[in-house]
């Protein structure tokens, strides 16, 4: 099971949705925040833009209204008439009166020096200079108009006209004072608090009865509020403002509605901060939740989201590590899951088939022999184990191509395999495992159900041997391979694998020998078997010896025209002290196989030189003929060696002759001339041994240097009796004879074949009748 | 013209004048009276004071008229003790009125109402106005009893009666009803004719009254 960190792509979805509406959230707030803020700041402006306009406009209009009563007043005939009197007491009660008609709150004549005439609020003074003479003038001219005074801590609003009657005769002012009602009744009109206040920037010289320039404030706020308010433009409004606003704070935008001099009047419209923002915190508050909200949706379905895609994934990743592991699961197939993992499903998919595939495959190979997909030796082992284990029975046949070598060369090496592959294939039919193990060697290994209980061994096999006489086609040739069949039978023949094997490979070395090509197992192969790898090691072991303990017979040669010794042939005999005597064919042709032979033939020739100088001592002269085998004479120090110790004693050369066995002439003649012909140059005479059993083609045996025939004792065992025996040795003989040569028999064992030697001419004789092979004292 | 062209041209009048006057008898004078752009100015007041013998006639009364809503003429000279009678050629009514010092009075002027005329029997200068017209306004000076006073017309002259011997050392009274409400002296300018003078006075043109709006509300 594949661990993993599952909230890894988990977390990541939730993080990566987290984050986009944290991001997105935070960049409307901001971007709603500025867009309110504008808003709200270019409404407030407006608002009280407007607001002041409005309140301008409403104040020209009133200021309209009242200059007009005003102008109406000062036409009145009889106001204008009470003015010409310059009676002081009607002026005055005209004055009054009149101020009460247009509903003023004060109204005072000047003459046209400015001078306060009459007044009827003790505000004016009468007497005191309202204008300067040059305003008088331009008032005069400018037909009056509407100035703001504060006259001490009342702001008055007045209207100035000329009295005409008809040319101007003197100055009316008719003047409202602006006191808190008519804010009120302003403010409730345009729905703000607003204020009036006065500004000073310096005293001015020509107000009545001004004590102290004091601003004065006229506002719908109570004065608490006043003292306590804190006005912000509209284009100061901040952040924090908006949030942390108290009911203190007003956002604020004033206007000068008059300014004469260094005195200004100054509308101011308020509208209280909270109120202005509450929608737009609202608002704000609102997306907040809303994110909020999202975020937790998002989290929701990004689990939900991350579940679809990680537990396919999770799937994957398991199925992943079990094909790692070898183990070929299906996979499940989630449906609720997106296209992409789908596809990824069905690759893994492929590929674990794929890998099945390869892996089957390559174990197939390491099972299988590539030529001709056999089981190769280490799935045999296994079988053969597994039957083991089972305690089943079978029977091992070991079938080896023995002519295999011979196939290739002849036909060459892709028919050979062809070949090969036909056999195997035939083989397949036998049914059952069927291994090539190297080479033309296959194994079949026949479970029960092959051959029935009831059959015999004769029955067996011959019903192997019918598959493997067989023919097969090849090259548009026809080929039949010469099988060699070893037989084994397990459990009872071996009781390992690797012993049923091994014991296979002994018993194919006995078939090879055998006349039939087929063996069975036996104890008795593994003991000779054994038993040659026993002489080998012992071999071994002598010539690792110092002085080894063989000893030299000598059979002398007859030569039957005189029957004397003359001549004598050096056998080596060893008896072993763990093996007891064993006999030179089988230790001589086991040294030859494992090549050994030429230490020993150094041995007998050092043995037999040395020899020749005793008997020399002796005053015997007997020529001694040494066995060479094929790899005496290829080797080339041989020759050297032989000389040396020949000159160490001080010996002729025809002290010594030398044997070599037809077949081992025959096997490659060409080189074995050119050898031989050494010899010969050195002069030592040579000898065929043991002819006619060996395969020799007499073109060679004529160029061959060799001066001597050793008829085979095959011949001449019974040459008394057998009549073609006879004529075979007669035949020899008079090769012999044309070609010059010298001829032995060996293994003459009686009198009557002696006879028939002589008889036939034959030049010596050898064998047990005459003498057998006797030690070097005897011949003393 | 420029004033100084103006000037320059009446220069060369009067040297031609000094000229002429010498081989010309004497005859009636007259005074051209000039605003301060040099040209013509009517409805000035001259005042000849500390004269014998001027004669008037106190029981026959002047008249100012009242047409198409104007006085005329806008001025008038009359002696104490004379009347001015108010006929109102109009149509529509006047209510004429005088709050000045030297005579207060007013004249409800219906058609087909003949008023009685106005004794003025205070020296001064009286204004005249209309309670319904406000732009209907007149002026009547009062002449002390020895004083001539004379009207300038159209062309801004006044002729002098042809007894009366004036040079460019005689002292005048000139009053313009712009120019506050006491005469004021004068000197005579002579001209190329001897019996010709000139007096530019600093008086603008007929200044019209703005009609009444509200206006600035600063002054």
């Amino acid at each position: 099971m594949v661990k993993l960190k599952q909230q890894s792509l988990r977390t990541q979805i939730i993080r990566l949705i987290l984050v986009t509406v944290v991001l997105v959230t935070f960049v409307i707030l901001t971007v709603v925040w500025v867009a309110t803020l504008n808003t709200a700041q270019n409404d407030i402006e407006k608002n009280i833009s407007l607001a002041t306009n409005v309140l301008e406009r409403t104040i020209n209009n009133a200021n309209v209204q009242l200059y007009k009563s005003a102008l109406v007043l000062t036409s009145d005939f009889g106001f204008k008439q009470a003015v010409a009197s310059r009676d002081a007491k009607t002026i005055q009660s005209v004055l009054v009166n009149h101020t009460k008609r247009i509903d003023a709150d004060l109204m005072a004549i000047l003459d046209m020096n400015g001078n306060i005439t009459a007044s009827s609020n003790q505000l004016l003074t009468v007497g005191d200079q309202f204008f300067n003479p040059t305003s008088t003038i331009e008032a005069l001219n400018d037909n009056g108009g509407l100035a703001f005074y504060q006259i001490e801590n009342k702001l008055i609003s007045v209207v100035v006209s000329t009295v005409r009657a008809p040319t101007p005769i003197a100055i009316a002012l008719v003047g409202f004072e602006i006191n808190s009602q008519f804010i009120n009744e302003l403010s409730e009109m345009i729905g703000q608090d607003l204020q009036l206040s006065t500004n000073f920037s310096s005293t001015p010289t020509l107000w009545p009865r001004q004590s102290a320039a004091t601003n004065l404030t006229l506002s719908t706020l109570t004065s608490e509020q006043l003292s306590k308010a804190s006005l912000i433009k509209p284009d100061q409004i901040t952040l924090d403002k908006v949030f942390f606003n108290n009911q203190h704070d007003f956002i604020s935008n004033t206007k000068k509605v008059y300014s004469e001099l260094s005195f200004d009047v100054l509308l101011t419209v308020l509208q209280p901060l909270e109120t202005v923002f509450k929608q737009s915190i609202n608002l704000l508050l609102t997306i907040v939740v809303l994110a909020f909200f999202i975020c937790v949706i998002a989290i929701i379905s990004s689990i939900i989201f991350s579940k679809q895609i990680i537990k396919p994934l999770m799937n994957l990743a398991n199925f992943a590590d079990a094909i790692a592991q070898g183990r070929y699961e299906t996979l499940p197939i989630e449906k609720k899951t997106t296209s992409e993992i789908q596809l990824l499903t069905h690759t893994f998919m492929a590929m674990q088939k794929q890998i099945k595939e390869r892996e089957d495959h390559i174990a197939f190979q390491a099972n299988h022999d590539a030529l001709t997909q056999l089981i190769n030796q280490k799935k045999l082992i296994e079988v053969l184990d597994d039957l083991y284990i089972k305690q089943e029975c079978a029977l091992l046949v070991y079938l080896k191509v023995a002519d295999l070598r011979n196939i290739f060369d002849t036909f060459g090496y892709e028919s050979g395999e062809f070949l090969l592959k036909q056999v195997a294939q035939n083989l397949t039919q036998l049914g059952g495992p069927i291994a090539r193990t190297s080479g033309g060697n296959f194994i079949w290994v026949s479970t029960k159900n092959i051959f029935e209980d009831s059959m015999k061994d004769d029955q067996r096999i011959a019903k192997i041997k019918t598959i493997t006489t067989t023919t097969y086609s090849v090259d548009n040739q026809v080929i039949r391979p010469h099988f060699d069949i070893g037989i084994l039978q397990i459990p009872a023949d071996a009781s390992t694998a690797i012993s049923a094997l091994m014991r296979l490979n002994i018993t194919i070395d006995a078939a090879k020998n055998n006349a039939q090509s087929l063996a069975c197992y036996s104890l008795d192969l593994e003991r000779e078997y054994t038993r040659r790898l026993d002489i080998l090691n012992e071999l071994k072991n002598e010539l690792a010896l110092p002085v080894p303990i063989f000893t030299l017979n000598f059979q002398p040669k007859f030569r039957l025209s005189t029957m004397m010794p003359e001549r004598a042939e050096a056998l080596i005999r060893w008896t072993s002290p763990q093996l007891g005597f064993i006999s030179p064919d089988i230790f001589i042709a086991l040294a030859e196989q494992a090549g050994l032979i030429s230490q020993i033939t150094y041995w007998v020739i050092a043995k037999v030189i040395r020899q020749q100088y005793v008997w020399r001592q002796n005053d015997i002269f007997i020529q001694v003929a040494i066995n060479l085998s094929v790899y005496d004479i290829e080797n080339q120090q041989l020759l050297d060696f032989i000389s040396s110790e020949l000159a160490k004693y001080d010996l002729p050369v025809r002290a010594l002759s030398f044997e070599v066995t037809e077949s081992g002439l025959m096997n490659d003649p060409e080189n074995t001339i050119n050898l031989l012909r050494k010899f010969r140059e050195y002069g030592f005479s040579l000898s065929i041994d043991d002819f006619g059993t060996g395969y020799s083609s007499l073109a060679y045996l004529k160029s061959m240097p060799i001066d001597e025939l050793k008829i085979d004792k095959a011949f001449v065992l019974k040459l008394n009796e057998d009549g073609q025996d006879q004529s075979i040795v007669e035949t020899v003989l008079s090769l012999s004879s044309r070609f010059k040569l010298e001829a032995v028999a060996e293994g003459i064992e009686n009198l009557a074949s002696l006879k028939i030697l002589k008889q036939l001419n034959c030049d010596w004789a050898q064998g047990f009748y005459l003498s057998r092979p006797i030690k070097q004292e005897d011949f003393l | 013209m420029s004033t100084q062209q103006t000037t320059l041209k009446y220069i060369k009048m009067i040297v031609i004048g000094v000229g002429v006057s010498v081989i010309y008898p004497l005859s009636a004078a007259n005074i051209q009276i000039l605003n301060s752009n040099g040209q013509p100015l009517q409805d000035v007041v001259a005042i000849i004071e500390n004269q014998e013998s001027v004669i008037f006639d106190i029981q026959v009364p002047e008249i100012i008229d009242q047409v198409d809503k104007k006085f005329v003429p806008r001025v008038k000279v009359i002696h104490v003790g004379q009347s001015i009678n108010f006929p109102n050629s109009d149509q529509t009514r006047h209510h004429v009125y005088s709050f000045s010092a030297a005579n207060s009075f007013e004249i409800k002027l219906y058609k087909d109402t003949p008023a009685n005329p106005v004794l003025f029997d205070h020296a001064g200068i009286v204004t005249l106005g209309c309670n319904i017209h406000d732009l209907m306004i007149g002026y009547v000076y009062v002449a002390k009893p020895n004083t001539l006073a004379f009207v300038s017309d159209e062309q801004g002259v006044i002729l002098l009666p042809g007894n009366l011997i004036m040079d460019t050392t005689s002292k005048i009274m000139l009053w313009h009803y712009q120019d506050g409400l006491q005469p004021k002296e004068f000197q005579l300018q002579p001209t190329s004719n001897t019996n010709e003078f000139i007096v530019q006075m600093d008086i603008q043109q007929p200044v019209q009254r703005k009609s009444k709006s509200f206006g600035q509300n600063k002054w």
